[in-house]
């Protein structure tokens, strides 16, 4: 854990001085890096260690100190892939779709680590790995979204087909989570089925570690989404290269003049990326 | 707008007249399913009557996407989409012409699966006025959250493997609600299911607004 | 309830798991189409 990242960040600055970066990360992702990495191992210690069994759930509680800050992250990413999308529509702009696609990947892994803990802690708490509670019905619907909306982001077509369209999906995203959510919550309660929360009474010290989770999953997120928003904008660039050299260039010209070349189609940079930091 | 809109579902529905594809195909597969069900569930211990409303909903979302999909292959055949935007209608009418069409279509296969339910399951229809707004607020929801995502996916190769995925985990709010205020029709308690109803016009609004705003900028590309 | 240690173990076997393969994915994904850009295309440090 520790070698594969550190090797990484200390063999960048050499021979990224002339020639650019050659790899996604920068100064603020390696503060980032390290902060998860020492954050994570704190978080470890005191989930296992220093914090005690609660009294209702016992030893399951020390699943939820990153269970709950991953579902939190899990509906930012959503909510950011909505807000990137509705930019990129109204706007044109890249960048925001980018980051659109970067948040709703980041949300999809999110969610599915989520659904993983959410079920690992049901099993010792409540005797099942699944009950059709609210909550869970929802992320799980959560999930089925992202990824009809990564489906539609990766189709094999032209960037201006694939983000306009990803764009419409990612738009509906959030709101449609919102009456998912709604209706799932409805279902159950009418038919008077004890909503099964989180009932626990957390001392000040577990309230820290719950704190502190959601401290460390965040900075973990800003650091992937910065790292997978390059990526995606590299992909971008490669697939664009492939493409006839002077075609490209005719039309970088021709958007340039018309639209102001934010489909991407040629080699312009959007403004924000020279110094681009994916701060969302 | 609205005159685009009726243009375009006129022009939808004369063609399905004439090719027959949703009563030659789309609706012996709604029956179909209702029949499957019957073989997977025991039909001698009054499941099948008990779980009617769920069965009916899937069975019309099963075929109502096999509508949906029809509607677009009809669109991408000889470059139909090129003309339809050549032709000068209004986006939005004619987002609003094919979401008129569907539902007329579904409408009718929803009439036609009821009757299939009450002969096949047993099951004593009641509570009129709840059912009829049901089956009216859940085909405007599926038909216009339909048409939006048809057009996402349309003239894609995989466009027959993404609609489902993008579009049934949508229309989840819209299989819950309907299941729900059908179950309530049919115990006689009307009043728990008009507010399923009401979240049912909620989504309907929220898509027949999105596809009015969106479907000019989804037309618009190459 | 110390039953319920395997799940946790587990639970966290996963999550870290999960977290660093996507991690160290991306970062390697990075690398190799950093390689493929032109240098003015990604000035980012």
């Amino acid at each position: 854990m520790t070698t594969q990242i550190a090797k990484g960040s200390q063999g960048r600055p050499a021979d990224g001085d002339d020639a650019g970066p050659t790899s996604t990360g920068s100064t603020t992702t390696r503060v980032l890096g390290i902060l998860t990495l020492l954050g994570f191992g704190m978080l470890f210690a005191l989930a296992f260690f220093i914090t005690p069994a609660d009294a209702n759930q016992g030893d399951a509680v020390r699943i939820i100190y990153v269970h709950v800050p991953s579902a939190t992250f899990a509906y930012t990413g959503c909510f950011l892939t909505t807000l990137g999308s509705a930019i990129y529509l109204w706007k044109k702009s890249q960048w925001w779709e980018l980051v659109a696609y970067a948040g709703a990947e980041i949300a999809a892994l999110f969610t599915a680590v989520t659904l993983v803990t959410g079920m690992l802690w049901g099993r010792p708490t409540w005797g099942v790995y699944w009950v059709w509670d609210a909550r869970l019905t929802s992320t799980a619907m959560l999930m089925l979204l992202l990824l009809g909306y990564l489906a539609v982001r990766r189709l094999p077509a032209d960037y201006s087909v694939r983000a306009k369209r990803a764009a419409i999906v990612g738009l509906l995203l959030f709101p449609n989570v919102i009456i998912v959510r709604q209706s799932v919550t409805w279902w159950r309660t009418l038919h008077q089925t004890a909503t099964i929360g989180l009932h626990t009474k957390m001392n000040g010290l577990m309230l820290f570690s719950l704190f502190f989770g959601f401290v460390v999953v965040g900075v973990f997120f800003t650091w992937l989404l910065i790292h997978r928003f390059r990526v995606a904008w590299l992909e971008e660039q490669v697939l664009d290269q492939g493409l006839d050299a002077a075609i490209a260039e005719r039309r970088a010209e021709g958007s340039a003049a018309t639209s102001g070349g934010a489909s991407g189609a040629g080699p312009v940079v959007p403004p924000n990326l020279a110094t681009g930091e994916a701060s969302p | 707008m609205i005159h685009d809109a009726l243009l375009v579902a006129a022009k939808d529905l004369r063609l399905e007249l004439r090719s027959r594809v949703a009563i030659n195909q789309v609706l012996p597969f709604a029956l179909l399913v209702l029949v499957l069900f019957a073989f997977a569930l025991d039909p001698d211990r009054g499941l099948l009557e008990k779980a009617t409303p769920g069965l009916y909903w899937v069975a019309v979302l099963f075929s109502g996407l096999l509508a949906l999909q029809r509607s677009f292959a009809v669109e991408s055949a000889d470059g139909n989409r090129d003309a339809l935007r050549l032709s000068g209608l209004d986006p939005a009418g004619i987002f609003l012409g094919k979401v008129l069409a569907v539902s007329v279509q579904l409408l009718v296969l929803e009439a036609l699966l009821l009757a299939g339910v009450a002969v096949l399951y047993s099951t004593h229809l009641g509570g009129w006025p709840l059912l009829v707004s049901t089956v009216v607020v859940a085909t405007a929801g599926i038909a216009a959250a339909g048409t939006l995502y048809g057009v996402v996916a349309a003239g894609l190769r995989v466009r027959e493997t993404l609609l489902p995925l993008l579009l049934l985990p949508v229309l989840a709010p819209v299989l819950i609600g309907s299941t729900r205020a059908f179950e309530a029709a049919l115990a006689g308690t009307p009043s728990e299911g008009w507010p399923w109803v009401g979240l049912m016009g909620v989504f309907a609004v929220l898509y027949v607004v999105a596809g009015v705003l969106g479907f000019g900028p989804l037309m618009e590309e190459s | 309830m110390s039953g319920s240690w395997p799940y946790v173990i587990a639970a966290w076997i996963i999550v870290i798991g999960a977290f660093l393969t996507y991690a160290v994915v991306t970062i390697l994904r990075g690398r190799s189409l950093s390689k493929q850009v032109p240098p003015e295309r990604r000035r980012w440090s």
